[in-house]
């Protein structure tokens, strides 16, 4: 069975096993967060999408949510538009403010892509307030409420906001299986080399922005319909942009049901929490979400997605797509030891260092060892054993015994060892 | 007459904005240290800023009562106070939270470490500002004295027409700005451990070999920024009313004002800082009021988008 199947069987149980849920709960007040949650996921997996798989980090997600939440709010009010009608159309529109934001800002990369973003959204938010719509509420329209989806029980939103989520599930699920994923990927793990392989990393950036906006636009249209009321601060602001960041970091950033688990876990908290306390405790919803996500940076910084993955199916190893964990500096196995008393005035001390770049064996099985008063140097190929090797002294650092004649000498000297020489090969370009 | 009253409009903003610009110059290099030396993008700065801000209100509310501590330059003494106090803070809490996302543990990250930065960041300023709606409730304060209600005229000038008002407290306040930043300046040239921040910030590896504990440098340089930035806040709070989510607002403007400068350049942060307090004044004279932040971050935009080294960076800083 193919992933692509097997995502479509789960996203069918759970929208069946959602809308279970939808007619067994009968608080109102319960039925409206089963209804925001789902708006909140596809935030979340709108933000998966882009930044999740490109690399590329988006603080504006709010942009595009607001757009959408303005314009379904606003056709309504001036030409009587209905929701069926403005909220596709929102989505067509914010994807095409998606082409508008990534053209120019994807001349940019890193710290200052993320930046660029993050202005966009609030530059909005101050227009928006300047043009007179401080607070948008959608009239009631009763001689055609279905028309307008504006119904009198809330099990319609709920139905509405899943068949949403399943969509962005769907859509997600088929992009990330196909071409668009796999592209996605190899720019975020580099550019560069994407580039040099025949992707047109443009084209690929530009296609996922115009889909994740689209489904944020789809969000911010729906979320309007549900509260009835439109502020600049609601939907342009910094929560909104963060939220969308959180859900999918929280989940686990670049899986399909990490962005939706990170919504399902947060949003009911928070929504909860703030209900019963937020009388004493008026921030208390922003106080989670920071605890929330400073744990999860500390504890498992994959997302609670991973973490179950692995707490459930032991056996596995934790492969992540966009990871590549033999990319990095050090040495996959080897044992390095300063000794605390020499003996026969060793005090470095390495074996069996071994590295392999993905199926590359770089090193394998090195040993050495480093005496008093004794000058060792290694010699090799750029990117075999050299880095590895000093890396990890570098960390033995921090363990030097007290004993050592390495905690003795000054700094520069203990650096003498084993951890120079890489930096050489500028010298002879 | 109209060209006149025109005159005098423009130079009033011109000397607020250089008062407003040397303060968010000094905030500017606040973060500006941070990201030079760590490379990290701190979302949390806008909010140790507000800490700034409120350290100096509750000395104020606490030790004003005392009589022989009641001159008018007491609230200046504070501020510059906030500065030692949340450089432990910061210190604090780069050893709890901070190194665990960057420095030599960023390598072991995905993306370098910039998820985990900008996510890890993003959490405190979150805690901390909705922590100090809790703490510090969510009406507006201030810490002003006579200072902040009176000013030098200036003038008048051109026939008796023309007069500009100088307020006393903005202009000690910024005068006090300029200090930190040239002691800063002088700290950062001039001693080792100035010397050692910024080899740290040049090259980590190379700075490890020469036996420079980067991680100590990079504990120092976050505790530096932000107690700069609070600084700043203080400063501000002298003559400005806040509340705990004042931090979102300047976070923006500190930033516009360290990418215009070039990001991670010091003496380029303080002269962004200073060109985005007076393009925020001088704007107020054509454009309604709501949309003198628009024109902050418009400029911003142009700037990251036009020229991302910023105006005294150089082409090789940028990606």
């Amino acid at each position: 069975m193919s992933g692509g199947t097997r995502d479509l069987i789960h996203i069918g149980l759970f929208a069946v096993v959602y809308m279970v849920l939808a007619f067994l709960v009968s608080n109102s007040y319960y039925q409206l967060i089963m209804t925001i949650v789902p708006v909140w996921a596809v935030m979340g997996l709108s933000w998966n999408l882009f930044s999740g798989y490109s690399g590329l980090i988006s603080f504006g997600h709010a942009a595009f949510f607001g757009l959408g939440a303005y314009l379904v709010a606003l056709c309504m009010i001036v030409w009587e538009l209905n929701p069926w009608i403005t909220i596709p159309l929102a989505t067509v529109a914010c994807g095409a403010a998606g082409l508008l934001v990534g053209l120019p800002t994807f001349r940019l990369r890193g710290h200052y892509f993320a930046l660029a973003m993050l202005a966009y959204p609030l530059a909005l938010l101050y227009i928006f307030e300047w043009l007179g719509y401080q607070e948008v509420a959608l009239p009631r329209k009763e001689e055609a409420p279905v028309l307008y989806m504006q119904f009198e029980s809330q099990v319609p939103y709920i139905a509405l906001a899943l068949l949403l989520l399943v969509i962005a599930l769907v859509v997600t699920s088929r992009l990330i299986h196909c071409r668009f994923g796999m592209s996605l990927l190899a720019i975020k793990l580099d550019e560069d080399a994407a580039e040099a392989v025949g992707i047109n990393t443009l084209a690929w950036k530009l296609s996922a922005i115009m889909i994740s906006a689209a489904l944020a636009g789809a969000a911010g249209g729906f979320y309007a319909v549900v509260l009835l009321v439109v502020t600049p601060l609601a939907v342009f602001g910094m929560l909104v942009s963060a939220q969308a960041l959180i859900f999918a970091m929280f989940g686990g950033v670049g899986t399909l049901w990490g962005p939706v688990l990170g919504a399902f876990i947060l949003v009911p908290l928070s929504e909860i929490l703030y209900a019963r306390y937020a009388a004493d405790f008026p921030g208390i919803q922003g106080v989670i979400y920071g605890i929330a996500i400073i744990a999860v940076i500390l504890f498992a910084p994959q997302g609670i997605f991973w973490k179950l993955q692995v707490l459930l199916k032991p056996g596995r190893s934790l492969v992540l797509g966009a990871t590549a964990s033999g990319m990095n500096d050090r040495a996959d196995v080897g044992l390095l030891k300063v000794d605390a008393v020499p003996e026969a005035g060793v005090i470095l001390e390495a074996a069996g260092l071994s590295k392999a770049f993905g199926g590359l064996q770089a090193t394998n099985n090195l040993g050495f060892q480093v005496k008093t008063g004794e000058l060792l140097g290694i010699i090799g190929p750029n990117g075999r054993v050299k880095r590895p090797c000093s890396t990890c002294s570098m960390d033995l650092y921090g363990q030097i015994p007290d004993q050592s004649p390495f905690a003795a000498m000054p700094s520069w000297e203990r650096n003498q060892t084993g951890s120079v020489p890489w930096e050489w090969r500028v010298l002879f370009r | 007459m109209d060209a006149l009253q025109t005159l005098e409009n423009v130079l009033q903003s011109l000397v607020a904005g250089l008062q407003m610009g040397a303060m968010y110059g000094l905030m500017c290099v606040g973060l500006t240290i941070i990201f030079g030396v760590m490379r990290v993008i701190n979302f949390a700065q806008g909010e140790f800023m507000m800490l700034g801000m409120y350290f100096t209100y509750f000395c104020f509310s606490w030790l004003g009562a005392y009589a022989f501590l009641d001159g008018v330059w007491f609230p200046f003494v504070l501020a510059l106070l906030a500065g030692p106090a949340l450089f432990l803070l910061g210190m604090i809490l780069h050893r709890l939270l901070i190194h665990t996302v960057t420095g030599r543990k960023a390598s072991q990250l995905e993306a370098g470490g910039h998820y985990a930065q900008l996510v890890l960041t993003l959490g405190i300023a979150l805690v901390l500002q909705n922590g100090g709606l809790f703490i510090f409730g969510s009406t507006p304060v201030s810490v002003s004295n006579e200072l902040s209600y009176s000013a030098w005229e200036w003038g008048p000038m051109v026939g008796d027409r023309v007069s500009v008002f100088v307020n006393q407290a903005q202009t000690i306040s910024a005068i006090l700005a300029l200090a930190v930043v040239i002691g800063f300046g002088l700290l950062m040239v001039k001693t080792r451990l100035g010397k050692s921040l910024r080899a740290a910030s040049d090259n980590p590896d190379a700075a490890t070999y020469m036996g420079i504990n980067v991680d100590r440098a990079h504990r120092i340089a976050f505790g530096l920024g932000i107690g700069i930035t609070a600084i700043g806040g203080g400063l501000m709070a002298t003559n400005a009313s806040f509340q705990p989510y004042i931090g979102t607002e300047y976070v923006i403007i500190m930033y516009a004002g360290v990418v215009l400068g070039g990001l991670g350049s010091v003496r380029g942060a303080f002269l962004g800082g200073m060109i985005i307090g007076i393009l925020q004044q001088v704007s107020a004279i054509i454009l309604p009021n709501q949309l003198q932040n628009t024109v902050i971050f418009v400029c911003f935009l142009a700037i990251i988008l036009l020229r991302p080294q910023g105006i005294f960076g150089q082409r090789d800083r940028v990606a």
